[in-house]
């Protein structure tokens, strides 16, 4: 949605199991810092960035809101109201755990359930941790499944600050393109 | 209620709140609101969603609200970094007003105790779980590594077995060659070696020897005359009687078969020595070379002596015939507590037919 003068507002859902590296993406992306501690996100924490945009020849001003939202276990979940009137997704998965990777189905569908048929991007985070062999074989794994195969997955490292900008610059245009369309 | 208890509640459960006009201007009127978001007080009204932009996507709830379709509009424990490394934790809640000029507030109430104590309980289960994890992981990583060990090992195991039966053989078979050699010198023949080790385990199987025993027996047994490779042929092949100091000579190599099997310590290499120097004592200490007695001669030795004499008896030899069986046997029981441990003729009586057919198995080529 649109608030102020050609501002475009986009509020960004980042979902996906416990330690996968959600804040870590936003931290890379909004403050460009990093840092190997792990701290729990509990409840949510909204970020800030400012972006500008090419699309269809117009320059666009978006705000992007990042919801940094907690992981979802039996303890705790992640709550409809944080994911209800969202643009758009980042649904992220650990590399190197492959549970992660198989949950990402259930994070797409919980999604969807509340907030409809928005932009979804893919992201396999912590690719630092793989080598290629390993890489080769999850990004083949991606092209043959039938759910993951239609969204744009990015191999992510918020460490070495790899693909981070391509991830969140084609969800907003992704999620305006949508919402436009 | 007095404004005294209200300042008092408020403060207490650390609930701030502001107007909202019906542009979704926020009004800057509670100073507290805004030192709690750590806001500058803003000379005039701001978009709501420029301050608590947690509520962009929330413009069509906030609509139905404003209509009075719906009751209000709540955003659970949104955590904020009011200052430098400072992180408060609140609850949002957008609710309407009956105030004309402001028909809807915001209220946020401060969490921070709360959710700070949650956010360590959820921490350190999570920072279990990932190590719960990664050590599972290591653990499987281990028990891989294990089998693998385990599969060399035993692999190893198998060659090292492999190796020491090849050169456990190839001792045995330089033995026997070298036991050969001596009995070529002989006026004995070459099957006695065999003859006799077999009649051995046959023997030592009947009184109860282990399989292990039984086999050093029949490999040490074919040694017994090893010494006789050092005995003149002057004396070894001499057709007629010894004279005492040939026959003092001839003794000798009883104790020169020990010698040249010493120096080795495996179980084969005692077994040799024992037989070949004590497989002429007699049971009743008249033997040679050490004149020892009863049990103080090693059973194998006794179980030789039997053997040997036996095989002997029923041979044929440059001097004389080969006696009959019967005869041999009768002589052997003859000699039971004198020249033979009794136990040892008492087994050999009850295997003499073992003995016997053994005898006409690996008869003589000659003969």
């Amino acid at each position: 949605m649109s608030i102020g003068k050609n501002v475009y507002k986009q509020k960004i859902v980042m979902l996906g199991d416990f330690a996968v590296g959600k804040t870590s993406l936003v931290n890379r992306y909004v403050y460009n810092i990093f840092s190997e501690k792990y701290i729990a996100t509990l409840g949510v924490r909204v970020s800030k960035k400012d972006v500008t945009l090419t699309l269809n020849n117009k320059t666009i001003n978006v705000t992007i809101l990042l919801w940094d939202i907690n992981s979802e276990d039996r303890f705790q979940r992640v709550l409809p109201q944080y994911i209800m009137g969202a643009n758009g997704a980042v649904i992220v998965a650990d590399v190197t755990r492959p549970e992660t990777i198989e949950n990402l189905k259930h994070h797409i569908e919980y999604f969807r359930t509340y907030a409809g048929g928005k932009g979804i991007v893919l992201s396999l985070n912590k690719t630092d941790l793989i080598n290629y062999d390993q890489f080769g074989f999850l990004k083949q794994k991606m092209e043959r499944d039938a759910i993951f195969s239609k969204m744009q997955t990015f191999f992510t490292s918020a460490k070495e600050n790899q693909n981070i900008e391509d991830l969140f610059i084609n969800l907003a245009r992704l999620s305006i393109v949508s919402k436009e369309g | 209620m007095s404004d005294i208890v209200y300042n008092a509640i408020r403060k207490r459960v650390k609930v701030f709140f502001e107007f909202i006009d019906s542009e979704l201007m926020i009004h800057p009127t509670q100073n507290d609101f805004w030192e709690y978001l750590n806001i500058r007080i803003p000379e005039n009204p701001v978009p709501l969603t420029d301050i608590i932009f947690e509520l962009v996507g929330k413009e069509i709830e906030i609509t139905l609200l404003l209509k009075g379709e719906k009751k209000s509009i709540n955003i659970p424990a949104i955590q904020r970094e009011t200052e430098k490394d400072r992180n408060t934790y609140f609850d949002l809640e957008l609710i309407t007003c009956d105030r004309s000029d402001y028909p809807l507030i915001v209220i946020i109430e401060d969490r921070t105790r709360i959710f700070s104590y949650q956010q360590k309980l959820v921490q350190s289960r999570n920072e279990t779980k990932l190590l719960q994890k990664q050590l599972a992981e290591k653990n499987k990583a281990l028990e891989k590594l294990n089998t693998i060990i385990q599969r060399q090992n035993l692999d190893l195991e198998k060659r090292v077995r492999e190796r020491t039966q090849e050169l456990q053989s190839a001792r045995i078979e330089i033995i026997r060659r070298l036991a050969q050699a001596a009995e070529y010198r002989d006026p004995e023949t070459g099957s006695h070696i065999v003859r006799m080790s077999k009649t051995c385990v046959l023997l030592a199987r009947e009184i109860g020897l282990s399989e292990k025993d039984c086999d050093l027996i029949y490999h040490g047994g074919s040694m017994h005359d090893l010494g006789k490779i050092a005995i003149p042929d002057a004396i070894l092949l001499k057709p007629g009687p010894l004279s005492s100091k040939e026959w003092q000579i001839m003794k000798q190599h009883t104790i020169r078969g020990a010698r040249l099997l010493s120096d080795n310590d495996t179980d084969l290499m005692i077994t040799g020595r024992i037989i070949a120097r004590s497989h002429h004592e007699r049971w009743d200490g008249n033997g040679y070379p050490d004149g020892i007695s009863g049990e103080n001669i090693h059973i194998f030795a006794r179980i030789c002596a039997l053997a040997d004499v036996f095989d002997a008896l029923v041979s044929d030899r440059p001097y004389k015939k080969a006696w009959p069986f019967e005869r041999a046997i009768s002589t052997i029981e003859e000699g039971s507590g004198t020249q033979f441990d009794p136990e040892i003729v008492k087994a050999f009586l009850d295997i003499s037919d073992k003995a016997i057919k053994l005898q006409q198995d690996f008869k003589d080529k000659s003969t």
